[in-house]
């Protein structure tokens, strides 16, 4: 059944694949989350 | 057989099911930019004028049509390209949503050097608005067929991507426009040229990595339920015949009530808070908190739906709906408080719940419909984001003015409007409430044939 990593080209595609679409993500929230502090000053 | 075709994607073994959902955020990622589309509003009223607005350059007014096309195509091709989308699978549909949302951005560059409205309405608006809906549906069916022990965080990791876009593209649209400056341009169609070619690749590349399970694939130590249980059905319902039950119309109403109170607090969120707290909250503070409930939108998206494999879909909406409705009714009693953290509270658990009433809602209809067509489904019930899109500010912006015209100052500019949303979503409780299992009489007649990958089109 195809549903769990078997294979090392695998585990690398899902770690390329996470951090492609995480890093980015994560920038995004980082530099919004940056604006916050003024909210509460 | 065509590389793009359903058939040349089809998990092999040893496929590893968690990469489908960086599939699915990467075409997310990228079409919940529109949210951010706002930071292209001053520079484009800017074209001609470069600091100061000419008197020929574009007014706010005109330029507003933009992202209200967009949304309204997302809608419409949602609804329309449905069962096209089941037919031809997720690469084919990514692909297809890839070249119109970054074609549309490329079309919207010659319209801003060229100074031509019209062809930004046709690129980012209808052009860039069917790569919306493309994208938007494209990933829900074949997350829902990889994780059918887990469909609400699946479709919810999705969703969330959406939510998340808007950080993404606010941030990289604004250091684009200011790398591409100059004294002589706002740098605003370089930027969408390079807006065009980045989200283009991104989605691609979500588009190269998705795969369908095999036929009849299932989890290790998953048995789907022989019979149905509940509200989730052992059965298929193909999409014509879903939206003729009224599960569908009750749903369609929950989901138009639900979005339409999370989007008359979040586009009037600004001035909102800086109209209950005066000299309090000024506009810098303001944009914080706009931030914040767009961080809690998103969350929400993954959290609660996640939260609804647990305890059910109906008693999360109904979470939704009856708490929203008394945070709805506290909104006017945190802005009299004079309490900003317990106003901002209430605001971010509210649109926490917005979020996850978009997340959830795939979902819910794989619950009540079956896997086989619940991305046209989706699709179609889309229709009442494009309906709460409109309704939603038009009730806040007009009854404001109202209330201003008749005196009205701070707490009172909204407190009406808020126990209106409120009632809209005791309206959406009450069709919740009323969500039985669908009716024999719909399911897809023959069974063996309905499970086939791609049985969409029969």
């Amino acid at each position: 059944m195809p549903n769990e990593t078997k294979s090392a080209g695998n585990t690398v595609m899902l770690v390329i694949s996470w951090v492609a679409v995480g890093v980015p993500l994560v920038w995004g929230v980082y530099k919004t989350l940056m604006k916050l502090p003024v909210l509460f000053q | 057989m065509g590389f793009f075709d359903r058939e040349q994607t089809v998990a092999r073994p040893g496929f590893s099911r968690w990469l489908v959902p960086p599939a699915a955020l990467a075409v997310h990622l990228s079409i919940g930019q529109v949210y951010a589309f706002s930071v292209f509003k001053l520079p484009l009223t800017k074209i001609i004028g470069i600091t100061k607005s000419a008197p020929d350059d574009w007014s706010q007014p005109e330029l507003a049509w933009i992202f209200s096309l967009a949304i309204f195509f997302l809608g419409v091709s949602a609804a329309v390209f449905g069962r096209w989308v089941e037919r031809v699978g997720p690469r084919k549909t990514m692909a297809t949503a890839a070249v119109c949302f970054g074609g549309g951005f490329i079309i919207s560059a010659f319209g801003v050097w060229w100074h031509q409205l019209w062809l930004i309405y046709l690129g980012y608006g209808v052009i860039g608005g069917c790569g919306l809906g493309l994208g938007y549906i494209s990933p829900v069916s074949t997350l829902v067929r990889w994780f059918p022990d887990r469909p609400g965080m699946a479709t919810g990791m999705a969703i969330m991507g959406f939510g998340g876009g808007a950080f993404i593209g606010s941030n990289l649209s604004l250091i684009l426009m200011d790398y591409f400056k100059s004294a002589t341009s706002t740098g605003v169609g370089r930027s969408f040229i390079a807006l065009g070619i980045i989200y283009f690749c991104y989605m691609m590349f979500g588009s190269l990595i998705v795969r369908v399970p095999p036929e009849n694939w299932k989890p290790a130590g998953y048995q789907p339920p022989a019979t149905a249980q509940g509200l989730i059905t052992a059965e298929n319902v193909s999409v014509d015949c879903a939206w003729r039950t009224p599960q569908f119309w009750l749903l369609w109403v929950v989901l138009c009530f639900n979005v339409t109170a999370g989007i008359g607090i979040l586009e009037q969120a600004s001035p909102m808070i800086q109209e209950m707290f005066p000299g309090r909250v000024l506009a810098a503070a303001a944009g914080g908190f706009v931030a914040l409930l767009s961080l809690f939108n998103m969350g929400g998206r993954f959290l609660w739906s996640s939260f609804s494999d647990y305890i059910g879909r109906k008693p999360v909406y109904v979470i939704y709906l009856l708490f929203g409705a008394i945070l709805y009714c506290l909104i006017p009693v945190a802005g009299r408080s004079g309490s900003v953290i317990f106003f901002v509270a209430v605001c971010t658990v509210i649109l926490s719940m917005y979020g996850g009433g978009f997340a959830t809602i795939p979902a819910y209809l794989k619950d009540l419909f079956g896997a086989m067509q619940v991305g046209a489904i989706h699709g179609r019930l889309l229709t009442a984001w494009s309906v709460a899109g409109v309704l939603g500010p038009v009730l806040v912006n007009y009854i404001r003015v109202y209330l201003k015209n008749r005196g009205a100052t701070g707490v009172g500019l909204y407190a009406p409007t808020m126990y209106l949303m409120a009632g809209l979503l005791v309206i959406g409780l009450i069709c919740n409430l009323a969500v039985r299992p669908v009716a024999e009489r719909y399911y897809f007649r023959n069974r063996r044939e309905a499970l086939k990958p791609g049985a969409a089109h029969a």
